[in-house]
């Protein structure tokens, strides 16, 4: 029996970068006066196939029909027009405007006359709370976003796609937009919401979507999709073989320590990227950073490695003081870091490569050892030694990227995310290769997205949430420990420090 | 927007001085440097239209400060016509232009279309250079001595201070009007953020367009301005970078996306290149 | 066998061309930045060169004197300007290496006048024949010297350790510093490099042909062009553009005479920007 017309019905839609297949196949369909959310872990398709929603980008395959209407291939500025409005995960407001000028901006689609602009512009300013003229270039992070919303709001959507806007922002703040997005919801406006914060999307949403790899995997009420298997697998991971029997079974009762982070806090402008975290890293340990996308783990990294500089605490190496010098010159005190996606200079070989990260090497004449130690640990890489890194595949990249971060001979190697999107026959390679690195004296300090295979590499662990340590311990009492799933699935609230 | 009289002070005493300026201070050399002023205001101010509001920084304005410059005198050296006759075929021609120039070049991004802006004017210069039916490189020349009043040959300067000063006024008071209403909005958006602009709704392309034709229609006016009083055109001095050139600096330098902004670019930087050209 | 030598000639000084280019593509890939100055850079090259063979003597000085001089240049505008409005609008990247190009041509013309000048005579005087072709001395020995340091160049972007520390900071700052590498330093060296470049390529024509300070409006314009055609970033597409540049002009110095050459170019700059921005062999 055909139900009442959607307002929008997208089916099949598929988008390709290259090889690359960002969204493949997926569905979605709003009825009028729907919220959806819209979930799934990193690098899922989400932001891709909100962009063929809006618009921006053009779907290789399938069709987008809104209200009737075929807008599949239509202009970005056709879909608003047609009623069909987003923010973006990054706010683009017009800085030197100020908010009642820049919702005018969004006002003057349906009310070309200045007069009527305005007007429709302060009812929406009223609305969101905003002060009318005030420079945009003075809100903060929060005051951006909402702005964003009310400057969408004013082209009068009848469909409103939310990019991650409620990211990063506190507890109190992430209320009130709740509670914005809810009025706007109420009067009248369908949205569909692309979160990561769980609770948004229990609180908000009545029917909820889970993308991986490029597809819808499962569809229904927020609390029951959550515990589907597939979903819990796809945001957890899998697990590639039951841990084996863990060398040292090392709890932190040594005071020892390599490294020391300290109540770390890193801004972006007014972002939080990590609000509060705290860890130790003991010699010859193997520690994991778990956490769920956005949980802060990439920020802790790069604050350690010396990319973003923290706005609070110590970080402590050696006994140095390192928090706030550069990164050249971390690498150079013993600290490496293979960053999240690898980040190879494709342009260039794998040889060069490998030469690029010894340049923190004091002592040159190490090159010719560490060229061998490298090749020795990846003969594949040894084979590729004049090939360009970007001909790699994604297996060898990863061992290009270890191979990189070893020349540096560095005495703590921080890891993110290494399995990111590599086969279970090729993460279970690189795990044993980091078993046997450890071996052999290096310190392992690494950010995994999966449990499964984290703790069965690690002895010590903490788990992150929305920038917070929100559980540590042993990784073999993490294990057994069900609280670890529910902080990765948004299910226990606001977080309370437990017991380590 | 209605203003309150305070806030309308300093405009008016603006307006008051560049009206009385000319008999405050006469004398060639002040009167000279007076209309220098205006004409650099007037150009200036074109240029900030789509340099200034909509951000697309044209680095070949000249493209259009020449074709003004020689329709003038195209039309007196064929057919004897009167200078000013060949304002509005300038216009024509720059809006023309423009669109030629703009469809194709508007989808580049920033340093590109700088380039290309340059690269287009330094063609129209060149080529002009080599064709004889303009003047090739001895350029073209006006009327010696006014044959009747529309010739527009003033003995002295002050008519064509008045007069420039008559354009400027227009010109500041149609950017004005613009800067209240949608257009001047989409331009301001367009400069702040494109993606953002476009997921608005805002024509981005067609609003290039319009921003780019009305600057060029209104360089051009400048140019035909220029060539009425001076009464002589050559590629350099017509399409050359350096008119270019100085149309950015002024209007950046009292603010470019301002109305006032290249009026007040000009005052700060005419005064101080005629004083140290005439020490020098 | 008029054509021939019009053919040399053009490809000659079209090498010259690939040297002061591959300046100003290293700086385009790297940073993204224009520098509206470097045909200045260039002209400043021609009177480094001047200055040394009045006050030195001796062919193969001046270019050295040229190299290290606009070497400095380069790290020193870098510093000073360069690092500063980088992170700025547009529109004062662009004011200001225009700004400079103007201070610059307009102290040359201060110091040395408007009036052409040329070089004393130097060992590389008179033609040479080789085969049926009658070319001089000077412009044959500019156009493969140009030619060899270009691909020095291009060896030394791919194949050396400091080359491949300035693609690494051009392709991913982040990553670079991760490896220990200063962006900031490598930044300076790659301006001192595009500088020397423009510089060397200044003092090899300043053999061959005349110049005065306007000369650096036109190289600049040139510059672009051939970084253009040949790719933003690829110094061995500045080679092949620059000689293509070279030979057009001079092809078209031919047929349509002296005053059409320039026209052609700049035709084909903007046909190739209305079609391939990205040029023969950069990345879109």
């Amino acid at each position: 029996m055909p139900d009442v017309a959607k307002l929008l019905d997208a089916r099949n839609v598929s988008k390709n970068f290259g090889e690359f297949r960002a969204v493949a196949g997926a569905d979605l369909t709003v009825g009028e006066g729907d919220i959806i959310g819209l979930i799934g872990p990193n690098g899922a398709g989400k932001s891709t196939f909100f962009n063929c929603l809006a618009g921006e980008t053009m779907p290789n395959t399938g069709r987008i029909v809104f209200n009737g209407e075929d807008v599949t291939r239509a202009s970005p500025e056709a879909h608003v027009q047609a009623g069909i409005g987003r923010t973006f995960q990054v706010p683009t407001t017009f800085e030197d405007m100020t908010v009642i000028h820049n919702v005018m901006v969004g006002a003057f689609l349906r009310h070309p006359h200045r007069n009527d602009a305005r007007d429709k512009a302060r009812q929406i300013v009223e609305m969101t709370g905003l002060r009318a003229e005030q420079p945009a270039r003075s809100l903060g992070t929060p005051g951006r976003k909402r702005l964003e919303i009310a400057r969408v709001l004013a082209t009068g959507p009848r469909l409103l796609l939310l990019d991650e806007s409620l990211a990063g922002l506190t507890p109190a703040e992430l209320q009130e937009a709740i509670a914005l997005v809810r009025r706007i919801h109420e009067s009248g406006v369908t949205i569909v919401i692309v979160e990561h914060i769980m609770e948004v999307i229990m609180t908000l949403t009545r029917h909820v979507l889970v993308f991986n790899q490029g597809h819808v995997i499962a569809s229904g009420a927020p609390d029951a999709v959550v515990r589907e298997p597939a979903v819990i697998e796809a945001y957890l991971g899998r697990g590639s073989s039951p841990p084996a029997r863990r060398c040292t079974l090392e709890t932190r009762t040594s005071n020892v320590t390599e490294l020391t982070v300290e109540h770390l806090e890193v801004r972006y402008g007014d972002l939080v990227g990590i609000a509060d975290i705290s860890l130790r890293v003991g010699p010859g340990q193997i520690v994991a950073l778990l956490g769920s996308n956005g949980a802060g783990k990439t920020t802790t990294l790069n604050a350690i490695a010396g990319l973003v500089r923290p706005s609070r605490g110590r970080i402590q190496w050696l006994g140095e003081q390192i928090s706030g010098q550069p990164a050249h010159a971390i690498v150079s005190k013993g600290l490496a870091l293979s960053p999240e996606g690898w980040r190879l200079f494709v342009g260039q070989t794998v040889e060069q490569n490998l030469r690029l990260g010894a340049t923190a090497l004091a002592d040159r004449a190490r090159i010719g050892a560490l060229f061998e130690r490298v090749y020795a640990l990846f003969p594949r890489l040894a084979e590729r030694r004049r090939q360009s890194a970007g001909t790699l595949s994604g297996g060898e990249r990863q061992m290009l990227a270890l191979g990189r971060a070893l020349m540096s001979e560095p005495q703590l190697l921080m890891l993110d995310e290494p399995s990111l999107g590599l086969a279970p026959t090729v993460v279970e390679a690189l795990y044993e290769t980091l078993k046997e690195l450890h071996r052999q004296g290096l310190t392992l300090l690494l950010a995994e997205q999966s449990i499964p295979l984290a703790l069965g590499l690690a002895n010590y662990a903490y788990v992150l949430q929305t920038g917070r340590v929100a559980l540590e311990g042993p990784a073999a009492h993490l294990e057994r420990d069900e609280n670890v799933q529910q902080i990765y699935l948004g299910l226990s609230g606001p977080v309370r420090h437990s017991a380590g | 927007m209605k203003q309150s009289w305070p806030a309308r002070l300093p405009v008016v005493l603006l307006a008051a001085t560049l009206l009385l300026y000319p008999l405050i201070l006469p004398g060639a050399f002040y009167r000279d440097i007076g209309v220098t002023f205006l004409l650099a205001a007037i150009s200036a101010s074109a240029w900030n239209i789509v340099g200034g509001y909509a951000g697309q920084v044209s680095v070949g304005h000249s493209m259009f400060f020449g074709l003004g410059a020689y329709a003038p005198l195209l039309l007196y050296t064929l057919w004897g016509w009167p200078p000013m006759a060949g304002i509005p075929v300038g216009i024509a021609l720059a809006v023309g232009l423009s669109l030629v120039v703009g469809l194709p070049t508007f989808r580049l991004t920033g340093h590109y279309f700088s380039m290309a802006t340059i690269a287009v004017a330094e063609l129209i210069r060149i080529f002009t250079g080599t064709w004889n039916f303009v003047g090739a490189a001895i350029g073209l020349q006006g009327p010696a001595t006014a044959r009747a009043w529309w010739d527009l040959i003033f003995r002295s300067e002050l008519p064509y201070y008045y007069l420039f000063l008559a354009v400027l006024a227009i010109l500041l008071a149609i950017t004005s009007v613009i800067e209240r209403r949608r257009f001047g909005f989409y331009l301001r958006a367009i400069k702040a953020g494109e993606r953002a602009a476009r997921s608005l709704g805002v024509p981005v392309r067609r609003t290039k367009m319009k921003a780019l034709a009305l600057s060029a229609a209104f360089t051009s006016i400048a140019g035909s301005l220029y060539v009425i009083k001076t009464g002589f055109i050559d590629p350099d001095s017509g399409f050359g970078i350096l008119i270019s050139v100085q149309m950015v600096i002024v209007a950046a330098l009292g603010g470019a996306g301002t109305l006032f902004g290249p009026l007040l670019g000009a005052l700060i930087l005419i005064p101080t290149f005629s004083t140290a050209a005439s020490l020098c | 066998m008029v054509l021939l030598q019009v053919i040399a000639g053009g490809l000659l000084l079209g090498a010259v061309y690939a040297l002061f280019s591959s300046g100003l593509t290293l700086i385009w890939g790297m940073m993204n930045f224009i520098n509206f100055a470097h045909g200045e850079f260039v002209m400043l090259g021609m009177y480094v060169a001047f200055l040394t063979v009045v006050w030195l003597g001796g062919p193969a000085v001046f270019s050295i004197a040229a190299a290290l001089a606009l070497f400095a240049l380069g790290v020193g505008v870098y510093l000073s300007l360069v690092r500063h409005v980088i992170r700025g609008p547009m529109l004062a990247q662009i004011l200001s290496t225009f700004g400079l190009a103007l201070l610059l041509r307009y102290t040359a013309f201060w110091i040395f006048s408007a009036n052409f000048v040329t070089l004393p005579q130097t060992s590389l005087a008179g033609t040479i024949r080789l085969g049926g072709l009658f070319l001089p001395v000077a412009q044959l020995v500019a156009g493969v010297v140009a030619v060899a340091l270009t691909l020095a160049l291009h060896v030394l972007l791919t194949r050396s350790t400091i080359g491949s520390r300035l693609l690494a900071v051009a392709e991913d700052r982040a990553a670079a510093m991760l490896m220990g590498i200063r962006p900031d330093r490598m930044q300076m060296l790659a301006w001192g490099f595009s500088a020397a470049a423009a510089g060397v390529a200044g003092a090899l024509m300043a053999t061959a042909y005349p110049w005065s300070p306007s000369v650096g409006e036109t190289f600049g314009l040139i510059a672009f062009i051939v970084v253009a055609l040949g790719g933003f970033g690829s110094v061995l597409g500045s080679l092949y553009a620059g000689l293509i540049i070279g030979l057009i002009q001079a092809i078209s110095a031919f047929w349509l005479g002296a005053i059409y050459k320039d026209i052609v170019v700049y035709g084909l700059f903007v046909a190739l920007l209305w079609l391939r921005p990205q040029g023969l062999m950069g990345k879109a």
